[in-house]
């Protein structure tokens, strides 16, 4: 009874630890559009490589990364890429500020539910899950370091240059 | 003794859950919530203090009569 006991709470404490590793499937995400009242479905993206980036206008990393998100999604567009992002700021004001600034034209979501952003598992912001064509999480970043993007933008590529199935 | 470890077992597996959710930190991010302030309001609020405990002397900035009243 007691090892059993034990157990539980091991159990308890570790379980939100775990984040969505790659090789899952992605869970679903749906929401609005921020620049428009068009709501939108990751998958509605499959067929596409879709770097998913949950961001907010008070997280500074966050908004370090904007301007190459940006200019990643119009250079990979063509190729069948595309950044979605999930804004989490309670108002939108600046956070379509810093969108216009950035140069932003890949589409954003807003007004997610929390049962949709828990089934992500992040334990930090910006997260950014890289999709394959399937809808497989092939890649899980969390935090951003500008050292760290062309590493990024590499694994992109060649998920983009995997087989379509 | 089974409801006893039951019970601990259950209290202290509670201490787990709950955990704040990144997109729940809004709040806590904003400036007015770091442990420490700037500098600029750190040094203003020094020489609040100092022109306090020093007034028969005046202010950090200028000398005075010590009267207190200037």
């Amino acid at each position: 009874m007691l090892m059993r006991s034990v157990c539980l709470m091991f159990c308890l404490a570790i379980a939100p630890a775990f984040a969505l590793a790659p090789g899952a499937r992605a869970p679903e995400i749906a929401g609005q559009l921020m620049d428009g009242g068009k709501t939108l479905k990751l998958s509605g993206l499959r067929g596409k490589v879709v770097y998913l980036d949950f961001w907010a206008s008070w997280c500074p990393p966050c908004r370090v990364v904007l301007p190459d998100l940006a200019k990643m999604h119009d250079e990979l567009a063509p190729r069948g890429f595309v950044v979605l992002g999930v804004n989490l700021d309670q108002n939108t004001g600046q956070a379509l500020r810093l969108m216009q600034k950035a140069g932003v034209k890949y589409p954003n979501l807003h007004g997610l539910n929390e049962k949709m952003l828990s089934a992500w598992k992040m334990s930090a912001m910006p997260a950014a899950y890289i999709i394959d064509r399937r809808g497989i999480v092939r890649a899980v970043h969390e935090g951003f370091r500008p050292s760290e993007f062309a590493a990024m933008r590499a694994q992109v590529e060649r998920i983009l240059g995997d087989k379509k199935k | 003794m089974k409801a006893w470890t039951l019970a601990v077992a259950l209290l202290l597996g509670g201490c787990a859950l709950e955990p704040v959710e990144p997109w729940q930190r809004e709040n806590l991010a904003r400036p007015e919530m770091r442990w420490k302030a700037g500098l600029v309001q750190e040094s203003a609020m020094r020489a609040h203090v100092y022109s306090s405990k020093e007034a028969g002397g005046g202010s950090a900035a200028h000398s005075a009569s010590g009267c207190g009243c200037n």
